[in-house]
């Protein structure tokens, strides 16, 4: 990575090239919206393009790129939680929008899931979306993105018994999801 | 039975993301991409220009200030010089001091 401008345009394009399906596949998988994903991994690699001269390697590029992309996912997260918020007190003022059901949650078929499982995983990416945030990221990246249990620790910051906490505790919790979903079916 | 049937959906609901393959970026997406930091650039230089433009405006207005307070001082300093009573009473009575 040099600091030229011709440099940093070559590196951009390596980086481009060899990250862009890790990011837009977890992207995919947290915000289980098609469009949305594309707009995150293009403002992930905005803020790469942005930060690539400054990148002094303290991190391995693929935990800094993962980084930014949880990071913007989340803050996407949050703010489409921000805006349901926001429709739902518009609806309690509107009485007829008051029963739509603001909350749901649509159907997502990820286009990696194998066929034969593909109904089963409609279902678990539901529970998903209802995890914490850091559940839900630790969860992504280790089924999903398939990284060691050190890899999503040094992404999320934390510690590898904290990142095995959290998946025991998101495993617990979507059985607690699918237990309910499945009994009230 | 049927709580057996319910621990093998949840089951299979959660490997169901065994074996899943990594969902491929549109291949256009680089170039969406690359329109957006050429966007931005283009948004950058504009707000430079901009901002250039406000720093010689307030410039100017400071240098116009400065001059006003310029000729201000020097007609004041001036006057405190020529003045005296006989000018001052002249200015205002229209007459000499006549003591």
């Amino acid at each position: 990575m040099t600091n030229s401008a011709e440099g940093i345009a070559i590196s951009f394009q390596d980086c481009f090239d060899a990250h862009k399906d890790r990011v837009f596949n977890t992207a995919l998988s947290m915000l289980q919206n098609w469009e949305e994903a594309e707009e995150v991994t293009q403002d992930v690699f905005l803020a790469v393009y942005e930060a690539l001269a400054s990148f002094r390697g303290q991190a391995a590029l693929t935990t800094w790129l993962y980084r930014i992309t949880v990071n913007k996912v989340l803050d996407r997260l949050k703010a489409r939680k921000a805006q349901k918020r926001a429709g739902f007190t518009i609806s309690l003022w509107k009485q007829k929008g008051a029963e739509e059901t603001v909350f749901e949650i649509p159907d997502f078929l990820h286009p990696g899931v194998l066929l034969e499982q593909q109904e089963s995983s409609k279902i678990l990416f539901k529970a998903i979306a209802q995890l914490p945030e850091n559940q839900q990221s630790a969860f992504v990246m280790a089924k999903v993105e398939q990284l060691s249990y050190a890899e999503i620790a040094a992404i999320l910051n934390v510690t590898v018994p904290a990142v095995e906490s959290l998946l025991v505790r998101a495993k617990q919790k979507l059985r607690e999801l699918l237990k309910n979903f499945y009994e009230n079916r | 039975m049927e709580n057996i049937d319910i621990q093998a959906n949840i089951n299979a609901a959660l490997n169901s993301l065994e074996g899943i393959q990594r969902a491929e970026a549109d291949a256009a997406l680089l170039q969406k991409i690359e329109a957006r930091i050429a966007a931005n650039r283009e948004g950058r230089q504009v707000q430079q220009v901009q901002i250039r433009r406000l720093a010689i405006r307030l410039a100017a207005a400071a240098a116009v200030m400065l001059v006003l307070n310029f000729v201000v001082w020097l007609n004041v300093s001036k006057h405190r010089q020529n003045d005296t009573f006989q000018q001052f009473s002249e200015t205002y009575f229209g007459s000499q001091l006549n003591y």
